[in-house]
């Protein structure tokens, strides 16, 4: 994502073996980095969409930015391809995919 | 410099009139590339849902695509109102409007994006003019976001009292 003005904090070491994502919900939604969302566009949208605290969605949108993808949500099928689906309305990269793919 | 600002509460974005008649061809320019199934843009403003997945994104898209189109259009339709309508460099935004600007400027920004050819967040517009406009357009939404979350602290500290 555009990092021009950028928060500057370090790189976070979060492996993506690290979800919440309980091994018996087998959907995640995932949000990819892409060059034109804003770091703080993108926090945002955490905050506001999934309701995260904001250190949280601030670790999310870093983990994406340095990553280049982060787990947002677990859980079944339909409701990830709803968050997906909204995620698309704000502008974001993202993606339903499985648990275990 | 052009962008949002914060007073007594109250969002306020200042564009002045060539700022406003640039941004209306931008909006026009994001609408036709949701609508012109051939455009390079359109493809990231409705990406794909699954990935590796050719028959689960076609069907997500078949499901999704439509709405996703039909509120973007919406939201840009809802800005093009208010622009048209401004009579003064300094226009005051609700809430809602606020947070619809700051998603359609995304948008607007992707197609510019696509256009420039920016692929990788190291990619900067080799056009100048395109570069001029990229930089506004990210300084514009940056600083909209900013005044979306500095009234939406106030407005949780002030629940807590």
């Amino acid at each position: 994502m555009s990092s021009d003005r950028g928060t500057g904090r370090g790189v976070l070491e979060e492996e993506l073996t690290d979800l919440r994502a309980a091994p018996d919900v087998p959907w995640l939604t995932i949000v990819w980095n892409d060059p034109v969302n804003l770091m703080n566009y993108v926090a945002r949208v955490f905050r506001e969409y999934f309701g995260y605290p904001q250190h949280e969605a601030d670790r999310l949108m870093l983990l994406v930015h340095h990553e280049g993808k982060a787990v947002v949500a677990s859980g079944p099928r339909e409701e990830m391809e709803h968050h997906v689906h909204s995620m698309h309305g704000y502008g974001l990269w993202a993606t339903v995919a499985r648990f275990d793919a | 410099m052009s962008g949002a600002s914060v007073d007594r509460g109250r969002i306020l974005v200042d564009l002045d009139a060539e700022e406003r008649r640039l941004l209306g061809g931008l909006l026009q320019t994001a609408t036709d590339a949701l609508i012109d199934t051939a455009d390079p843009a359109r493809a990231r403003l409705l990406p794909d849902g699954y990935r590796g997945d050719a028959d689960a994104a076609a069907e997500f898209a078949r499901y999704t695509r439509d709405d996703t189109r039909r509120d973007k259009l919406s939201r840009i339709g809802g800005m093009r109102a208010t622009l048209d309508a401004a009579t003064a460099a300094r226009i005051p935004l609700d809430h809602e409007d606020a947070d619809a600007w700051a998603r359609v400027l995304t948008d607007v920004r992707v197609v510019v994006a696509e256009r420039a050819g920016i692929r990788t967040d190291d990619d900067v517009p080799a056009d100048p003019v395109l570069a001029q406009l990229y930089g506004w357009l990210g300084h514009l939404q940056w600083s909209l976001v900013e005044a979306l979350d500095r009234v939406e602290r106030k407005g949780r500290r002030g629940r807590r009292l």
